[in-house]
């Protein structure tokens, strides 16, 4: 043997003799403390059970009972045991943890102490998500609380259990999701069969045959709700008017919210007709309801039952609902109207939010009067100005001129507007689609259109930033506009004696709007290929002009002006700017004269009722 | 002796002189006289309007031409290159002030239109590292005064360089820039003006059709027009 292998042999002992381990007597041994095993326990457990039942109905509650006698039974029966009570959720459903009081306690108790081992019928009653299912398993393992379920014999402080109680979870959980898709397929073959659900209604009472029919007293109130709303009434004040009253609403409360005369106009049912699934639950899980915006398929059914309102007033309710900036401040419906005389002959008055009128109503109203053509009589020598254009005074930017800006639903003028027309706190606007223009009239503060475009303060004038949705919903569709962006007009004032106007042609807006740039820096020279240069977005504000603009310094002469000659061309006839508007009969489903009807008809059912406060 | 010999002089010389005169009017042809233009001359306190990249300044004597003005409209006769201006009331379409008004004057304003300027500069290939000075002409026309510039005869001045971009010469110097010297282009400054007979022509005032045109005035008017 040569000595290198005689080394390795020695090393090879001497591991061997350090691994026979010493004598076990020489050991002192300090026992773990026992997991919780239920059968090697000796000291008494505090067992709870848990309960569940889905719905409330009598077959379930006979179950529910059952499942607390016999858990309370088993507990008493075991000497090991100390009974530490039944936990329960009655009535709700097991896809959501967040509704569920007793399984909430449950764990909070687990986590006083209170409980050492909880007994479960089965995974589906515990919880129907397997997220929360397992999460809120772990949670009591973590604190030494182990469940045990009864239908599987499966308790989850075994090392088998976990992989288990995640399929049965899955399974639960899967379970849930069919009821759910049973449900929906249910009452998706019920809607489409006309077979609709009709909850409770105020107005109305349900027959022996499931069918809905007027209730004389109650119909009142809900006819004042609809009469009063088209007039302007806000929902406020009818809450406070009916909860004077003493009117009841459909669950006996004497007391109106806004909210409550809110739904009162929503639903359709009050004009005769019926809609399904105004609103559906996207997720089993969370069972939060959401409103149906063509989401889910709907059904409706016209004249299913008698109506309380007509179908126009209850359109004429909602169309003045759907427009809140305009019911904010307690305006009855607009009527339509146009001028018919004077300067401002074919404007239509127009509310700045009110989106109740569609482009084509403007239009028709401002096309139903004809505009004289005004002749001009051409006398004598005129220099001929043919070949020359206006150079347009925009190129020239000043403050002094008047100008408007529309952009993103907001209306704004500038001070120079203001300053033209001089006291004018309160102003109208008018519209006329057939010159694409907009004029500007002083108005009186209590006219429905009043736009309070600015105030004096310390003797200058300070412009508002005005909503105007509607406006400029009807504009961006007259004007073909897409461009998102700021849109500036100039103004035209127009003053004879008293008779002041400013008119903005919508024709050349001049745009100001955000483009994004996305700039990689160049590479100094010594940076490596592969170092990606971060990019650099740059927001940028540009200038958009009108595509005439670039073709032309302004309008021909000859289009301004009749005779060759810059003798520019005023009104001739009476100004009358301040002239009434007369409304559209045959365009209107309500006049002032029809609302006043219905404002009498509120009244007169009001007078048979009697005040209680 | 000596006093007719005085006499006898001054009668040669009146004579000689009466014969030079003769000389003269049997030479003088007015068709072959041109007149000359009033650009060759000092025109300080001649209407004019200046251009610069980024705006237009009309000059006191211009402002002071239409007799309380403040507003004015500006038109532009793109295919003559004819900048025309008269005055409006401050509310008509197409107003801009073009003075700086003061209760008991009214003062010259540089008016800043970029937009406007840079179609101008387009349309005539102008430099826009100058200023074009353009003199104008008066026409009163039927109780209304009226300016008409003939933007195609201009004096033209350099523009103070912006900073950086001072032209340097060979040797890397950087030069000087003269801003108040004006030149005219080549075909205004190598001739005196336009003959007698065309400026007749021209500035005949004749009504045609019951029209005046402007061009007629200014004696400018473009043979193709």
């Amino acid at each position: 043997m040569i000595a290198g292998e005689k080394t390795a042999v020695d090393s090879k002992q001497k591991i061997r003799t350090r691994y026979k381990g010493v004598d076990p007597s020489e050991l002192e041994v300090i026992p773990a403390i026992a997991t919780d095993e239920i059968a090697l326990e000796e000291r008494k457990l505090k067992v709870a059970a848990y309960v569940r039942v889905s719905t409330e109905n009598d077959e379930q509650t006979s179950s529910y009972e059952l499942q607390v006698n016999d858990f309370t039974d088993r507990i008493n029966a075991n000497p090991n045991w100390e009974f530490a009570g039944i936990y329960s959720d009655e009535g709700i459903s097991g896809t959501e943890l967040s509704h569920r009081k007793g399984m909430l306690q449950m764990i909070e108790d687990a986590r006083a102490g209170k409980i050492d081992h909880i007994l479960a019928k089965s995974i589906a009653r515990f919880a129907r998500n397997v997220v929360d299912c397992l999460s809120v398993i772990d949670e009591l393992k973590k604190l030494g609380v182990g469940v045990h379920f009864d239908e599987n014999n499966l308790y989850t402080l075994d090392t088998t259990g976990a992989l288990v109680l995640t399929i049965l979870a899955t399974v639960a959980e899967e379970e849930s999701r069919s009821k759910s898709f049973i449900m929906n397929w249910s009452i998706e073959r019920r809607f489409s069969k006309g077979i609709f659900l009709t909850p409770k209604l105020l107005g109305y009472d349900v027959d022996e045959n499931g069918e809905l029919v007027v209730n004389p007293e109650e119909a009142e109130t809900v006819k004042v709700i609809y009469d009063l709303y088209i007039n302007g009434w806000s929902t406020t004040e009818i809450a406070e008017l009916l909860t004077s009253y003493g009117r009841k609403t459909k669950l006996g409360n004497e007391v109106w919210n806004p909210t409550s005369i809110d739904g009162v106009i929503e639903n359709e049912r009050h004009c005769g007709d019926v809609r399904s699934r105004k609103t559906y639950t996207p997720d089993f899980k969370t069972h939060k309801s959401v409103k149906n915006r063509q989401n889910r398929k709907q059904y409706i059914q016209r004249n299913h039952h008698e109506a309380i309102v007509s179908r126009d007033v209850y359109n004429a309710a909602n169309l003045l609902k759907s427009s809140h900036q305009y019911t904010a401040k307690s305006r009855p419906l607009p009527v339509l109207s146009v001028i018919d005389g004077g300067i401002l002959t074919g404007y239509v008055p127009v509310d700045k939010n009110w989106s109740g009128f569609s482009t084509e109503d403007y239009q028709a109203a401002c096309e139903s009067v004809e505009v004289p053509s005004d002749d001009v009589k051409v006398t004598g020598r005129r220099l001929n100005m043919g070949g020359y254009q206006l150079v347009r005074p925009e190129y020239f930017p000043s403050i002094e001129r008047p100008a408007m800006t529309i952009s993103n639903g907001k209306l704004r003028f500038n001070t120079a507007c203001l300053k033209k027309f001089e006291d004018v706190e309160y102003v109208e606007l008018l519209l006329n689609t057939v010159k694409n223009c907009i004029a500007i009239r002083p108005c009186e503060k209590d006219n429905p259109n009043a736009i309070h475009w600015g105030k004096l303060r310390e003797e200058r004038w300070v412009v508002s930033t005005l909503g105007c949705k509607g406006l400029s919903r009807t504009l961006f569709d007259l004007m073909r506009w897409e461009d998102e962006g700021q849109y500036r007009f100039s103004g035209q004032y127009k003053a004879q004696g008293d008779n002041k106007l400013l008119i903005f042609e919508l024709g050349e807006p001049v745009i100001t709007k955000t483009v994004e740039q996305i700039v990689v820096p160049e590479q100094p020279d010594e940076a490596e290929e592969e170092e990606q240069q971060e990019e650099i977005v740059i927001r940028e504000k540009v200038r958009v002009f009108p595509d005439s603009w670039r073709t032309s310094f302004g309008v021909p002469i000859t289009a301004i002006v009749h005779a060759s000659v810059l003798e520019q061309h005023h009104y001739a006839g009476d100004w009358d700017v301040l002239r009434p508007a007369t409304e559209l009969e045959e365009m209107n489903i309500f006049t002032a004269d029809h609302l006043d009807q219905l404002m009498k008809e509120a009244e007169t059912i009001m007078e048979g009722w009697t005040k209680t406060a | 002796m000596n006093e007719e010999h005085v006499k006898d002089t001054r009668e040669e010389l009146v004579s000689a002189r009466e014969e030079k005169r003769q000389e003269i009017a049997r030479a003088f042809n007015p068709n072959r006289m041109k007149v000359i233009r009033k650009e060759l001359f000092a025109n300080l306190r001649d209407p004019a309007v200046t251009i610069r990249d980024g705006n237009i300044t009309f000059n006191t004597a211009c402002i002071n031409g239409l007799e309380d003005v403040v507003y004015v409209n500006l038109m532009i006769d793109e295919e003559l290159g004819f900048l025309s201006v008269t005055g409006c009331d401050e509310n008509d379409k197409g107003a801009i002030r073009w003075c700086v008004a003061k209760p008991d004057k009214r003062k010259s304003r540089k008016m800043r239109c970029p937009d406007f300027t840079d179609g101008i500069y387009k349309l005539l290939g102008w430099d826009k590292k100058c200023r074009y000075k353009i003199l104008g002409y008066q026409i009163p026309f039927e109780g209304k005064v009226y300016y008409v510039f003939d933007l195609n005869v201009f004096q033209i001045f350099n523009e103070k360089p912006k900073k950086g971009e001072e032209p340097v010469d060979e040797a890397g110097e950087v030069q000087e820039v003269d801003t108040r010297k004006g030149y005219y282009p080549e075909d205004i400054a190598n001739t005196f003006g336009v003959p007698m007979e065309q400026y007749k022509k021209e500035t005949a005032v004749t009504d045609m059709d019951g029209y005046v045109t402007m061009a007629m005035f200014t004696g400018a008017e473009r043979e193709d027009s």
